[in-house]
Protein backbone atom coordinates (compact mmCIF):
# COMPACT_ATOMS: atom_id res chain seq x y z
CA UNK A 1 0.00 0.00 0.00
CA UNK A 2 2.66 2.13 1.29
CA UNK A 3 4.97 1.37 -1.82
CA UNK A 4 2.08 1.91 -4.32
CA UNK A 5 1.51 5.63 -2.53
CA UNK A 6 4.69 6.04 -3.21
CA UNK A 7 4.86 4.78 -6.84
CA UNK A 8 2.03 7.13 -7.48
CA UNK A 9 3.92 9.91 -5.42
CA UNK A 10 6.62 9.51 -8.16
CA UNK A 11 5.02 9.90 -11.08
CA UNK A 12 2.88 12.54 -9.78
CA UNK A 13 6.51 14.62 -9.10
CA UNK A 14 7.63 13.26 -12.27
CA UNK A 15 4.81 14.84 -14.42
CA UNK A 16 5.23 17.72 -12.52
CA UNK A 17 8.72 18.42 -13.24
CA UNK A 18 7.89 17.36 -16.81
CA UNK A 19 5.66 19.88 -17.70
CA UNK A 20 7.16 22.56 -15.97
CA UNK A 21 10.17 21.48 -17.96
CA UNK A 22 8.03 21.95 -20.85
CA UNK A 23 6.67 25.37 -19.91
CA UNK A 24 9.95 26.81 -19.38
CA UNK A 25 11.31 25.31 -22.39
CA UNK A 26 8.36 26.81 -24.77
CA UNK A 27 8.91 30.40 -22.42
CA UNK A 28 12.53 30.04 -23.94
CA UNK A 29 11.70 29.15 -27.17
CA UNK A 30 9.82 32.31 -27.16
CA UNK A 31 12.51 34.86 -26.14
CA UNK A 32 15.57 32.94 -27.78
CA UNK A 33 16.44 34.39 -30.74
CA UNK A 34 18.87 37.90 -30.26
CA UNK A 35 21.40 36.23 -27.92
CA UNK A 36 21.93 33.26 -29.98
CA UNK A 37 21.60 35.42 -33.64
CA UNK A 38 24.19 37.84 -32.27
CA UNK A 39 27.05 35.19 -30.97
CA UNK A 40 26.65 32.72 -33.80
CA UNK A 41 26.85 35.75 -36.73
CA UNK A 42 29.37 36.54 -34.83
CA UNK A 43 31.29 33.51 -36.02
CA UNK A 44 31.10 35.65 -39.38
CA UNK A 45 33.61 34.81 -42.50
CA UNK A 46 36.20 37.08 -40.50
CA UNK A 47 36.13 34.75 -37.62
CA UNK A 48 36.09 31.46 -38.97
CA UNK A 49 39.11 32.56 -41.34
CA UNK A 50 40.40 33.73 -38.09
CA UNK A 51 39.81 30.23 -35.93
CA UNK A 52 41.21 28.41 -39.50
CA UNK A 53 44.28 30.06 -39.67
CA UNK A 54 45.17 30.22 -35.84
CA UNK A 55 44.39 26.22 -36.41
CA UNK A 56 46.94 25.84 -39.09
CA UNK A 57 49.19 27.85 -37.47
CA UNK A 58 48.84 26.87 -33.54
CA UNK A 59 47.45 23.43 -33.48
CA UNK A 60 45.29 23.51 -30.72
CA UNK A 61 46.84 25.36 -28.19
CA UNK A 62 44.91 28.08 -28.41
CA UNK A 63 41.53 26.80 -27.49
CA UNK A 64 41.84 27.57 -23.94
CA UNK A 65 42.00 31.20 -25.16
CA UNK A 66 39.36 31.15 -27.03
CA UNK A 67 36.87 29.42 -23.83
CA UNK A 68 38.15 32.70 -22.37
CA UNK A 69 36.68 34.89 -24.78
CA UNK A 70 33.14 33.89 -24.23
CA UNK A 71 32.01 34.78 -20.59
CA UNK A 72 33.90 38.43 -22.70
CA UNK A 73 31.43 38.23 -25.25
CA UNK A 74 28.80 38.01 -23.15
CA UNK A 75 29.33 40.79 -20.55
CA UNK A 76 29.19 43.40 -23.03
CA UNK A 77 26.05 41.56 -25.14
CA UNK A 78 23.98 40.92 -21.64
CA UNK A 79 24.43 45.06 -20.99
CA UNK A 80 22.70 45.39 -24.82
CA UNK A 81 19.40 43.23 -23.82
CA UNK A 82 18.81 45.17 -20.64
CA UNK A 83 19.49 48.47 -21.87
CA UNK A 84 16.86 47.91 -25.55
CA UNK A 85 14.44 46.05 -22.93
CA UNK A 86 14.48 49.01 -20.51
CA UNK A 87 14.50 51.54 -22.86
CA UNK A 88 12.71 49.86 -25.74
CA UNK A 89 15.25 51.90 -28.04
CA UNK A 90 17.83 50.62 -30.27
CA UNK A 91 21.72 51.68 -29.22
CA UNK A 92 22.18 54.34 -32.03
CA UNK A 93 18.99 56.05 -30.78
CA UNK A 94 19.95 55.77 -26.99
CA UNK A 95 23.57 57.48 -28.05
CA UNK A 96 21.68 60.52 -30.20
CA UNK A 97 19.31 61.36 -27.04
CA UNK A 98 22.12 60.71 -24.21
CA UNK A 99 25.36 61.99 -25.86
CA UNK A 100 23.32 64.67 -28.24
CA UNK A 101 24.16 64.32 -32.23
CA UNK A 102 27.36 65.54 -32.35
CA UNK A 103 28.47 61.71 -31.30
CA UNK A 104 25.32 60.13 -32.30
CA UNK A 105 26.09 61.05 -36.06
CA UNK A 106 29.77 59.83 -35.36
CA UNK A 107 28.19 56.34 -34.44
CA UNK A 108 25.75 56.39 -37.05
CA UNK A 109 28.63 57.46 -39.70
CA UNK A 110 31.24 55.10 -38.54
CA UNK A 111 28.58 52.19 -38.31
CA UNK A 112 26.99 52.57 -41.57
CA UNK A 113 31.23 52.35 -43.22
CA UNK A 114 31.91 49.47 -41.02
CA UNK A 115 29.19 47.58 -41.56
CA UNK A 116 29.50 48.04 -45.16
CA UNK A 117 32.75 47.36 -45.72
CA UNK A 118 32.60 44.57 -43.38
CA UNK A 119 29.61 43.47 -45.07
CA UNK A 120 31.65 43.41 -48.11
CA UNK A 121 33.95 40.72 -46.59
CA UNK A 122 30.86 38.31 -46.20
CA UNK A 123 30.05 38.47 -49.88
CA UNK A 124 34.29 37.56 -50.21
CA UNK A 125 33.85 34.82 -47.83
CA UNK A 126 30.65 33.69 -49.85
CA UNK A 127 31.54 33.89 -53.74
CA UNK A 128 35.08 31.75 -52.25
CA UNK A 129 33.10 29.47 -50.50
CA UNK A 130 30.53 28.71 -53.16
CA UNK A 131 33.84 28.79 -56.13
CA UNK A 132 35.20 25.71 -54.31
CA UNK A 133 32.24 23.93 -56.05
CA UNK A 134 32.34 25.53 -58.99
CA UNK A 135 29.45 27.62 -58.74
CA UNK A 136 30.16 31.17 -60.41
CA UNK A 137 30.68 34.33 -58.06
CA UNK A 138 27.83 35.91 -60.32
CA UNK A 139 25.27 33.63 -59.78
CA UNK A 140 25.97 33.24 -56.04
CA UNK A 141 25.77 37.30 -55.42
CA UNK A 142 22.52 37.26 -57.29
CA UNK A 143 21.23 33.97 -55.26
CA UNK A 144 22.05 35.37 -51.90
CA UNK A 145 20.80 38.88 -52.41
CA UNK A 146 17.05 36.97 -53.67
CA UNK A 147 17.73 34.97 -50.46
CA UNK A 148 18.30 37.88 -48.01
CA UNK A 149 15.73 40.45 -48.99
CA UNK A 150 13.18 37.20 -49.36
CA UNK A 151 13.52 36.13 -45.26
CA UNK A 152 12.82 40.12 -44.54
CA UNK A 153 9.92 40.77 -46.91
CA UNK A 154 7.66 38.37 -45.85
CA UNK A 155 6.88 41.11 -42.61
CA UNK A 156 7.04 39.14 -39.51
CA UNK A 157 10.09 39.53 -37.27
CA UNK A 158 9.17 35.87 -35.52
CA UNK A 159 9.29 34.26 -38.86
CA UNK A 160 12.16 36.50 -39.73
CA UNK A 161 13.90 34.97 -36.48
CA UNK A 162 12.91 31.28 -37.05
CA UNK A 163 14.27 31.11 -40.36
CA UNK A 164 17.57 33.07 -39.38
CA UNK A 165 18.29 30.25 -36.68
CA UNK A 166 18.00 27.45 -38.86
CA UNK A 167 21.17 28.96 -40.17
CA UNK A 168 22.17 29.09 -36.93
CA UNK A 169 22.16 25.68 -36.56
CA UNK A 170 23.57 24.63 -39.37
CA UNK A 171 27.20 26.78 -37.92
CA UNK A 172 27.12 23.72 -36.24
CA UNK A 173 28.35 21.75 -39.13
CA UNK A 174 31.92 22.00 -38.06
CA UNK A 175 31.19 19.41 -35.13
CA UNK A 176 30.42 16.46 -37.63
CA UNK A 177 33.52 17.78 -40.02
CA UNK A 178 35.43 17.51 -36.67
CA UNK A 179 34.55 13.96 -35.97
CA UNK A 180 34.89 13.03 -39.66
CA UNK A 181 39.15 13.46 -39.56
CA UNK A 182 39.32 11.50 -36.65
CA UNK A 183 41.25 14.06 -34.45
CA UNK A 184 43.03 12.55 -31.45
CA UNK A 185 40.77 14.14 -28.47
CA UNK A 186 43.45 13.27 -25.93
CA UNK A 187 46.16 15.52 -27.83
CA UNK A 188 43.00 17.83 -28.26
CA UNK A 189 42.50 17.95 -24.53
CA UNK A 190 45.39 17.75 -23.10
CA UNK A 191 46.94 20.33 -25.37
CA UNK A 192 43.79 22.51 -25.92
CA UNK A 193 42.79 22.87 -22.38
CA UNK A 194 45.81 23.71 -20.44
CA UNK A 195 46.48 27.48 -20.42
CA UNK A 196 49.77 28.07 -22.49
CA UNK A 197 51.66 29.07 -25.59
CA UNK A 198 53.02 27.15 -27.85
CA UNK A 199 56.84 27.92 -28.49
CA UNK A 200 56.59 30.95 -26.09
CA UNK A 201 55.43 34.28 -26.79
CA UNK A 202 55.95 35.43 -30.37
CA UNK A 203 55.15 38.58 -32.53
CA UNK A 204 53.11 36.25 -34.89
CA UNK A 205 51.31 34.61 -31.84
CA UNK A 206 50.62 38.18 -30.20
CA UNK A 207 49.26 38.93 -33.81
CA UNK A 208 47.02 35.86 -33.89
CA UNK A 209 45.43 36.92 -29.90
CA UNK A 210 44.48 40.51 -31.01
CA UNK A 211 43.28 38.49 -34.60
CA UNK A 212 40.85 36.29 -32.28
CA UNK A 213 39.72 39.00 -29.55
CA UNK A 214 39.76 41.45 -32.80
CA UNK A 215 36.44 38.80 -34.13
CA UNK A 216 35.12 38.40 -30.87
CA UNK A 217 33.34 42.05 -30.42
CA UNK A 218 32.51 43.85 -33.34
CA UNK A 219 30.60 47.21 -32.92
CA UNK A 220 27.60 46.31 -35.55
CA UNK A 221 27.06 43.18 -32.54
CA UNK A 222 26.16 46.05 -29.61
CA UNK A 223 23.58 47.80 -32.26
CA UNK A 224 22.21 44.75 -33.48
CA UNK A 225 21.54 42.94 -30.57
CA UNK A 226 19.29 46.06 -29.12
CA UNK A 227 17.99 46.95 -32.05
CA UNK A 228 16.66 42.96 -32.28
CA UNK A 229 15.25 43.10 -28.76
CA UNK A 230 12.96 46.12 -29.09
CA UNK A 231 11.95 44.80 -32.46
CA UNK A 232 10.73 41.67 -30.68
CA UNK A 233 9.34 43.62 -28.16
CA UNK A 234 10.82 41.97 -24.94
CA UNK A 235 10.61 43.88 -21.63
CA UNK A 236 11.88 44.03 -18.55
CA UNK A 237 10.81 40.97 -17.21
CA UNK A 238 12.27 39.11 -20.12
CA UNK A 239 15.72 40.42 -18.67
CA UNK A 240 16.66 36.93 -17.40
CA UNK A 241 15.38 35.21 -20.81
CA UNK A 242 17.79 37.30 -22.75
CA UNK A 243 20.39 36.77 -20.58
CA UNK A 244 20.26 33.40 -20.41
CA UNK A 245 19.75 33.48 -24.65
CA UNK A 246 23.04 35.36 -24.85
CA UNK A 247 24.96 32.81 -22.49
CA UNK A 248 23.54 29.72 -24.95
CA UNK A 249 24.99 32.17 -27.87
CA UNK A 250 28.04 32.53 -26.22
CA UNK A 251 28.15 28.82 -25.12
CA UNK A 252 27.62 28.34 -29.37
CA UNK A 253 30.06 30.83 -30.81
CA UNK A 254 32.64 29.69 -28.74
CA UNK A 255 32.26 25.84 -29.82
CA UNK A 256 31.74 26.26 -33.27
CA UNK A 257 35.66 28.43 -32.91
CA UNK A 258 36.70 25.49 -30.99
CA UNK A 259 35.78 22.43 -33.94
CA UNK A 260 36.79 25.15 -36.21
CA UNK A 261 40.59 25.10 -34.76
CA UNK A 262 40.54 21.17 -34.15
CA UNK A 263 39.36 20.74 -38.14
CA UNK A 264 42.63 22.89 -39.36
CA UNK A 265 44.62 22.06 -36.27
CA UNK A 266 43.98 18.22 -36.88
CA UNK A 267 44.80 18.43 -40.53
CA UNK A 268 46.58 21.48 -42.06
CA UNK A 269 48.46 22.18 -38.82
CA UNK A 270 51.74 23.83 -39.50
CA UNK A 271 50.59 25.01 -43.04
CA UNK A 272 50.26 28.65 -43.93
CA UNK A 273 46.20 29.41 -43.99
CA UNK A 274 45.01 32.57 -44.99
CA UNK A 275 41.47 32.42 -45.56
CA UNK A 276 38.70 29.60 -44.77
CA UNK A 277 38.35 29.48 -48.36
CA UNK A 278 41.93 28.29 -48.92
CA UNK A 279 41.37 25.97 -45.93
CA UNK A 280 38.83 23.86 -47.54
CA UNK A 281 40.43 23.63 -50.72
CA UNK A 282 43.37 22.07 -48.72
CA UNK A 283 40.73 20.08 -46.96
CA UNK A 284 38.97 18.83 -49.88
CA UNK A 285 42.17 17.72 -51.79
CA UNK A 286 42.82 15.53 -48.10
CA UNK A 287 39.11 14.75 -46.74
CA UNK A 288 36.56 15.50 -48.82
CA UNK A 289 33.86 15.56 -46.91
CA UNK A 290 35.21 17.45 -43.91
CA UNK A 291 36.58 20.13 -46.95
CA UNK A 292 33.37 20.01 -48.33
CA UNK A 293 31.91 21.06 -44.10
CA UNK A 294 33.84 23.63 -43.87
CA UNK A 295 32.73 25.22 -47.28
CA UNK A 296 29.09 24.90 -46.45
CA UNK A 297 30.17 26.51 -42.99
CA UNK A 298 32.29 29.38 -44.31
CA UNK A 299 29.16 30.17 -46.58
CA UNK A 300 26.92 30.07 -43.77
CA UNK A 301 28.85 32.01 -41.39
CA UNK A 302 28.90 34.83 -44.45
CA UNK A 303 25.62 34.26 -44.74
CA UNK A 304 24.26 34.92 -41.42
CA UNK A 305 27.06 37.85 -40.87
CA UNK A 306 25.44 39.88 -44.05
CA UNK A 307 22.22 39.25 -42.76
CA UNK A 308 22.62 40.69 -39.16
CA UNK A 309 24.88 43.38 -40.04
CA UNK A 310 22.68 44.78 -43.01
CA UNK A 311 19.88 44.92 -40.42
CA UNK A 312 21.64 46.69 -37.68
CA UNK A 313 22.93 49.32 -40.04
CA UNK A 314 19.06 50.08 -41.66
CA UNK A 315 17.72 49.51 -38.08
CA UNK A 316 20.59 52.29 -36.57
CA UNK A 317 19.48 54.49 -39.56
CA UNK A 318 15.35 54.33 -39.05
CA UNK A 319 15.78 54.66 -35.20
CA UNK A 320 17.46 58.06 -36.03
CA UNK A 321 15.65 59.33 -38.97
CA UNK A 322 12.25 58.15 -37.18
CA UNK A 323 11.61 55.99 -40.32
CA UNK A 324 9.13 53.22 -39.07
CA UNK A 325 11.92 50.40 -39.04
CA UNK A 326 10.24 46.92 -37.51
CA UNK A 327 10.57 43.60 -39.44
CA UNK A 328 6.83 43.51 -38.27
CA UNK A 329 6.07 46.30 -40.91
CA UNK A 330 5.26 45.59 -44.43
CA UNK A 331 7.20 47.57 -47.21
CA UNK A 332 3.98 50.23 -48.09
CA UNK A 333 4.66 50.47 -44.23
CA UNK A 334 8.52 51.01 -43.67
CA UNK A 335 9.57 51.70 -47.36
CA UNK A 336 12.98 53.62 -46.64
CA UNK A 337 13.92 50.90 -43.69
CA UNK A 338 13.49 48.08 -46.42
CA UNK A 339 14.72 50.02 -49.26
CA UNK A 340 18.08 51.14 -46.96
CA UNK A 341 18.61 46.99 -46.21
CA UNK A 342 18.60 46.01 -49.62
CA UNK A 343 20.72 49.16 -51.03
CA UNK A 344 23.44 48.37 -48.54
CA UNK A 345 23.62 44.17 -49.61
CA UNK A 346 23.43 45.49 -53.49
CA UNK A 347 26.19 47.91 -53.39
CA UNK A 348 28.38 45.35 -50.95
CA UNK A 349 27.22 42.37 -53.53
CA UNK A 350 28.13 44.62 -56.22
CA UNK A 351 31.85 45.46 -54.93
CA UNK A 352 32.93 42.05 -54.81
CA UNK A 353 32.03 41.29 -58.72
CA UNK A 354 33.93 44.73 -60.10
CA UNK A 355 37.15 43.20 -61.71
CA UNK A 356 39.90 43.76 -59.77
CA UNK A 357 38.66 45.11 -56.69
CA UNK A 358 41.12 45.66 -53.83
CA UNK A 359 39.59 43.02 -51.50
CA UNK A 360 42.27 42.07 -49.64
CA UNK A 361 43.01 45.96 -48.85
CA UNK A 362 39.17 45.94 -47.80
CA UNK A 363 39.31 43.29 -45.72
CA UNK A 364 42.43 45.16 -43.64
CA UNK A 365 40.63 48.24 -43.78
CA UNK A 366 37.83 46.56 -41.90
CA UNK A 367 40.08 46.30 -38.76
CA UNK A 368 40.83 49.80 -38.82
CA UNK A 369 37.42 51.01 -39.56
CA UNK A 370 36.41 49.19 -36.62
CA UNK A 371 38.56 49.87 -33.97
CA UNK A 372 37.52 53.76 -34.09
CA UNK A 373 33.65 52.98 -33.18
CA UNK A 374 34.34 50.14 -30.91
CA UNK A 375 35.67 52.17 -27.96
CA UNK A 376 33.12 54.60 -28.43
CA UNK A 377 30.21 52.10 -28.94
CA UNK A 378 31.64 50.32 -25.70
CA UNK A 379 31.77 53.05 -23.44
CA UNK A 380 29.03 55.15 -24.06
CA UNK A 381 27.16 51.53 -23.59
CA UNK A 382 29.31 51.20 -20.19
CA UNK A 383 27.59 55.27 -19.39
CA UNK A 384 24.24 54.34 -20.25
CA UNK A 385 23.31 51.73 -18.07
CA UNK A 386 25.09 53.73 -15.17
CA UNK A 387 21.98 55.86 -16.02
CA UNK A 388 19.72 55.57 -12.98
CA UNK A 389 16.87 58.02 -14.59
CA UNK A 390 17.32 55.51 -17.59
CA UNK A 391 17.80 52.24 -16.24
CA UNK A 392 16.08 52.40 -12.41
CA UNK A 393 16.87 49.37 -10.73
CA UNK A 394 18.51 47.55 -13.93
CA UNK A 395 21.76 49.82 -13.99
CA UNK A 396 24.92 48.11 -13.52
CA UNK A 397 26.30 47.17 -10.27
CA UNK A 398 29.56 47.86 -8.72
CA UNK A 399 30.65 44.79 -9.71
CA UNK A 400 29.05 44.42 -13.06
CA UNK A 401 31.09 48.05 -13.63
CA UNK A 402 34.29 46.50 -12.39
CA UNK A 403 33.79 43.22 -15.06
CA UNK A 404 32.77 45.43 -17.90
CA UNK A 405 34.98 48.37 -17.48
CA UNK A 406 38.17 45.85 -17.16
CA UNK A 407 36.18 43.50 -20.06
CA UNK A 408 36.47 47.09 -22.35
CA UNK A 409 39.70 48.27 -21.60
CA UNK A 410 41.40 44.75 -22.50
CA UNK A 411 39.52 44.83 -25.62
CA UNK A 412 40.18 48.55 -26.57
CA UNK A 413 43.65 48.02 -25.96
CA UNK A 414 43.73 44.41 -27.92
CA UNK A 415 42.01 45.84 -30.76
CA UNK A 416 43.64 49.01 -31.16
CA UNK A 417 47.09 47.22 -31.23
CA UNK A 418 45.78 44.98 -33.80
CA UNK A 419 44.29 47.59 -35.98
CA UNK A 420 48.12 48.90 -35.78
CA UNK A 421 49.46 45.95 -36.50
CA UNK A 422 47.50 45.95 -39.79
CA UNK A 423 48.85 49.38 -40.42
CA UNK A 424 52.24 48.61 -39.91
CA UNK A 425 52.29 44.91 -40.92
CA UNK A 426 56.14 44.44 -39.39
CA UNK A 427 55.61 46.07 -36.03
CA UNK A 428 55.35 42.76 -34.18
CA UNK A 429 57.08 40.31 -35.94
CA UNK B 1 13.48 65.68 -71.72
CA UNK B 2 10.59 66.24 -69.63
CA UNK B 3 10.75 63.01 -67.82
CA UNK B 4 14.51 63.89 -66.87
CA UNK B 5 13.17 67.35 -65.64
CA UNK B 6 10.73 65.22 -63.27
CA UNK B 7 13.41 62.75 -62.22
CA UNK B 8 15.53 65.52 -61.42
CA UNK B 9 13.22 67.52 -59.72
CA UNK B 10 12.21 64.86 -57.38
CA UNK B 11 15.62 64.26 -56.32
CA UNK B 12 15.81 67.59 -55.68
CA UNK B 13 12.88 67.49 -53.41
CA UNK B 14 13.64 64.20 -51.60
CA UNK B 15 17.03 65.90 -50.78
CA UNK B 16 15.45 68.63 -49.56
CA UNK B 17 13.48 66.35 -47.27
CA UNK B 18 16.42 64.53 -46.09
CA UNK B 19 18.27 68.13 -45.26
CA UNK B 20 15.39 68.93 -43.29
CA UNK B 21 14.85 65.82 -41.50
CA UNK B 22 18.69 66.24 -40.34
CA UNK B 23 17.86 69.68 -39.33
CA UNK B 24 15.42 68.23 -37.09
CA UNK B 25 17.60 65.38 -35.95
CA UNK B 26 19.84 68.18 -35.44
CA UNK B 27 17.53 70.56 -33.08
CA UNK B 28 15.88 67.33 -31.43
CA UNK B 29 19.21 66.06 -29.92
CA UNK B 30 20.92 69.00 -29.48
CA UNK B 31 21.27 68.74 -26.27
CA UNK B 32 22.83 65.43 -24.59
CA UNK B 33 20.19 64.09 -22.16
CA UNK B 34 22.73 62.38 -19.87
CA UNK B 35 23.84 63.97 -16.56
CA UNK B 36 27.33 65.68 -17.12
CA UNK B 37 28.83 63.63 -14.18
CA UNK B 38 32.64 63.55 -14.07
CA UNK B 39 32.81 59.96 -15.39
CA UNK B 40 31.00 60.96 -18.50
CA UNK B 41 32.84 64.25 -18.72
CA UNK B 42 36.45 61.71 -18.60
CA UNK B 43 35.51 58.87 -20.27
CA UNK B 44 34.04 61.63 -23.64
CA UNK B 45 37.09 63.35 -23.20
CA UNK B 46 39.10 60.15 -23.56
CA UNK B 47 37.61 58.96 -26.83
CA UNK B 48 38.11 62.20 -28.18
CA UNK B 49 42.05 62.35 -27.32
CA UNK B 50 41.98 58.25 -28.54
CA UNK B 51 39.98 59.09 -31.78
CA UNK B 52 42.43 62.03 -32.38
CA UNK B 53 45.48 59.77 -31.68
CA UNK B 54 44.42 57.02 -33.86
CA UNK B 55 43.41 59.18 -36.64
CA UNK B 56 47.19 60.21 -36.74
CA UNK B 57 48.78 57.56 -36.87
CA UNK B 58 46.29 56.45 -39.84
CA UNK B 59 47.08 59.72 -41.42
CA UNK B 60 51.03 59.60 -40.60
CA UNK B 61 50.38 55.94 -42.37
CA UNK B 62 48.74 56.99 -45.17
CA UNK B 63 51.02 60.14 -46.09
CA UNK B 64 54.26 57.97 -45.75
CA UNK B 65 52.38 55.19 -48.19
CA UNK B 66 52.24 58.23 -51.10
CA UNK B 67 55.55 59.53 -50.23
Amino acid sequence: MDLSKEGIGFRANFFYRYRRFIKTLKIYLMIAGPGIIVMVADNDAGGITTYTATGAKFGFSLIWFLILLGPIAYVIQEMTVRLGAVTKRGHAEAIFDAFGSFWGWFSLGDLLLVNWLTLITEFIGMTAALSIFGINPIITVILVLLLLIAIILQGRYWTWEKIVLVFCLLNLIYIPAAFLIKPDWNTVLNSGLIPHFQGGFSGDLFFFLMANIGTTIAPWMVFFQQSAVVDKGMREKDIPWGKFDTAIGAAFTVIVAIFCIVVTGTVLYGSSIQSAAEAATALINLHQNAGVFLAIGLFDAGLLGAICISLASSWAFGEVWGWAHSLNTKIREAPWFYLLYILILVSAALVVLIPGAPLVLITLFVQVVAVTLLPAALVFLILLLNNEELMGKYKNTLAQNIISTIIVLFLVTLSTLYCISVIFPNLFT
Amino acid sequence: MAPIINLIDKFKTTMHHQVDAIRDINRKYRTPRIKMTRAVRLSLLGIRIYLIILLSILLYRFITLIT
